[in-house]
């Protein structure tokens, strides 16, 4: 009789003992599993997260001659690691003409005391795209007429209904602006698009009349470099925003633009926009390391518990050990047939665990990832950033993570189970077969 | 002491297991065996007898190599047991019959001849007297007799050469054990194997060819049993064994 044979009878014919050992190792099997699967979600999470709280730098060049030239923007823009999602933009303040050259009236309502030079001009605001704007996002601006203006549509700008209404412009009309410092800078640019503001004038009271909403007038990037730089045929900048991939990659993308050359810069400021993505990170972190330590102390008991288990199992069979060796069956085919029967039933109950497992992991795993989110939306929120801030659940896509057994952390129980099972058993043996036939067989009784 | 086939068949003796001044002790206790020599032949049994705890059990288990002696040697057809391997010699010379039957419990008394013996176990379990159904049963639900009775045909049905019983008529009833003694004889006369059985009843040790009895760990050869079978009739010739087969 082989010993296949043997070890299948006895699974067979010693139900009870063979049920105890399936549900001892399916617990075991399950447990282990849905840590495994818990620690893949995060995984997602995190770069779910990555994606979702936006990492970016600024670069404040306001205080350079030439602003960020086009050659040095496009040094930044090829850099390794950035999305390509930038927003540039420029501030000038411009006077306002007609092409008769008439000066066009500004409102001074509720306006405070303005700088002389500045007291018929209006405040010029350039963005790659006036859409995108935070004007337009965030500070209650709405375009009510006309499109948006772009990279594309050059020397176009948008005016307030107001100030449009105050002058008599209609879209299509062409306006003059002049450069404030330099008189000599004056542009002829076509109205777009009328907007208006819903939100209050910022700063009431003290704002001079140039920042004032009614007199903002937006254009594209070329025309505000012209009239802060004189450019002709390029286009340099004032301020941009650069989105990265990977939010752990700031400092080093960071670093990599204060290497070009040719930029003062010690008279531009960067900054660093990561806190909510260190926020986020730092409870995914905390949940990753308790799934970490759950991973390891469930081993080591199930290895404990399973050496344990293993050695009563064997010692209710040391009779039957030292029956075999009489009979000449060798130490290595006896164990043999114990392993045998405890990889048997450990494979069921490595299969069965997969179903029990997903359903438990997804339960546990969401009710763990949703904890997270909002852990996420409380640092969030302190950080006041109203973005990410009012519905973070679905900025950082953490609830549609579907806590799943990857094929990979299947096959690592999969031999992470078998080992364990293969040593603590022949671990429990080693005693056993480390004595002689005489002495197993006159221990029984 | 090797001897040919053809010689076998024409001279009934032939030294299959020796024992050469082979003591034995358990950790660190007064000696079980004193320098047992010994040698037992193809086609003969044996019976050893001893009072209880002179260490019968104990000779029988360094005889099929469940253990090594103290001192002395073993030797299987002139070549030592340890040699070879203890557990070669076990699977493939020697086949016990145990005291406590030491059947495996899980498996049918004919998966427990199967465990040593490709033959058909049916033919050979129904010689000892047991019905094809309770040969499909699960030895634990056998009575003690006819558990020894599936131990019995484990080692018959084995193509070891040597049979080592340790008291395999205890448990059986006088016609059971006169039958099975049959057996164990037949086994010996036609089979030509050697069997050595462990005992404390005269019934048995009349069967034997040979009768040895242990006492304070040294072994002294018996006639054979007067065949009148009254006890104190046999005349004890206290001799060296080797010397006793010089005859
Ligand atoms: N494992 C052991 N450790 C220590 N001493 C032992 C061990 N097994 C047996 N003995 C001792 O060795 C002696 C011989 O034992 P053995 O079992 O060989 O006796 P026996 O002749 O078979 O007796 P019985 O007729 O009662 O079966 C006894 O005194 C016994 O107490
Ligand atoms: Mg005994």
């Amino acid at each position: 009789m082989d010993l296949l044979k043997r070890a299948c009878l006895y699974l067979v014919r010693k139900k009870g003992k063979t049920a105890t050992l399936l549900a001892f190792l399916l617990v075991m099997a399950t447990l282990v599993l849905t840590c495994f699967s818990i620690q893949s979600a995060t995984i997602t999470a995190n770069t779910n997260i990555k994606k979702a709280l936006l990492g970016y730098f600024t670069i404040n060049a306001k205080h350079l001659d030439t602003g960020i030239t086009e050659s040095v923007l496009n040094q930044i823009l090829s850099i390794d690691g950035l999305s390509g999602n930038y927003i540039l933009r420029s501030y000038s303040y411009a006077n306002y003409y007609d092409t008769d050259g008439k000066l066009l009236e500004i409102s001074t309502e509720g306006a405070a005391q303005t700088p002389a030079e500045y007291e018929n001009a209006g405040k010029i605001v350039a963005s790659s795209n006036s859409e995108n704007d935070s004007y337009f996002t965030e500070g209650g601006f709405k375009l009510t007429e006309g499109k948006a203006i772009t990279s594309e549509n050059g020397n176009a700008v948008l005016i307030h209904e107001k100030f449009a209404e105050r002058n008599g412009l209609t879209i299509g009309d062409t306006i003059q602006l002049f450069d404030v410092t330099d008189k000599n800078r004056v542009t002829d640019v076509t109205v777009a698009g009328i907007f208006t503001s819903t939100k209050e004038q910022d700063a009431i009271g003290i704002a001079p009349s140039c920042d004032l909403y009614d007199n903002i007038v937006f254009t594209d990037l070329a025309t505000a470099s012209y009239l802060l730089y004189g450019t002709e045929d390029e286009t340099n900048i004032q301020f941009g925003d650069f989105h990265v991939n990977d939010p752990e990659e700031l400092d080093r993308i960071m670093e990599q633009v204060q290497e070009i050359n040719g930029v003062d810069w010690n008279s531009c400021t960067l900054t660093c926009y990561d806190k909510d993505y260190q926020n986020a990170k730092k409870s995914l972190e905390g949940l990753q390391n308790i799934v970490f330590i759950a991973i390891a102390v469930v081993s080591a008991i199930c290895f404990l518990v399973l050496a344990l288990f293993m050695t009563l199992r064997l010692r209710s069979r040391i009779h039957e050990t030292g029956i075999y060796l009489a009979m000449g069956i060798s130490k290595g085919a006896v164990l043999l047939q114990y392993l045998l029967e405890v990889f048997i039933v450990a494979a069921i109950a490595l299969l069965l665990s997969y179903g029990a497992s997903a359903a438990i992991s997804n339960q546990i795993g969401s009710r763990l990832l949703s904890q997270v989110t909002a852990e996420t939306y409380e640092t969030v929120d302190l950080t006041q950033n109203a973005e990410t801030a009012k519905q973070p659940t679905e900025d950082l896509g953490l609830s549609e993570i579907i806590v799943e057994i990857s094929a990979t952390d299947y096959a690592i129980v999969w031999a992470f189970g078998l080992v364990i099972c293969m040593v603590s058993t022949a671990l429990a043996a080693y005693p056993i077969m480390k004595m002689n036939p005489k002495n197993i067989l006159s221990q029984m009784s | 002491m090797m001897h040919s086939k053809t010689k076998r068949n024409e001279v009934v003796s032939m030294n299959i297991i020796e024992l050469k001044n082979v003591g034995y002790a358990y950790e660190n206790k007064r000696k079980v065996l004193k320098a047992i020599n010994l040698s037992l032949e193809e086609g003969k049994m044996y019976a050893i007898l001893g009072s209880s705890g002179c260490g019968k059990t104990t000779l029988l288990s360094l005889m099929g190599g469940l253990d090594s002696p103290s001192d002395g040697q073993i030797f299987y057809e002139g070549k030592n047991i340890e040699k070879a391997g203890l557990s070669a010699h076990r699977k493939n010379n020697v086949a016990f019959i145990f005291q406590s039957y030491n059947l495996i419990d899980y498996l049918t008394p004919k998966e427990n001849v199967a465990l040593t013996s490709k033959l058909p176990p049916q033919p050979i379990l129904e010689r000892v007297g047991l019905t094809e159904e309770e040969s499909r049963r699960n030895v634990l639900k056998l009575s003690g007799g006819q558990q020894q009775r599936v131990a019995i045909a484990r080692a018959l049905a084995s193509d070891a050469k040597v049979i080592l019983a340790d008291e395999p008529t205890g448990n059986l009833d006088e016609d059971t054990a006169a039958e099975i003694a049959n057996i164990l004889k037949e086994c010996a006369h036609q089979m030509n194997k050697c069997v050595v059985i462990v005992t404390h009843s005269n019934e048995l040790a009349k069967q034997a060819d040979e009768v040895l009895r242990l006492h304070r760990g040294e072994m002294k050869m018996l006639d054979r049993l007067n065949q009148s079978g009254r006890s104190g009739c046999y005349t004890e010739i206290v001799l060296q064994t080797y010397k006793a087969f010089n005859r």
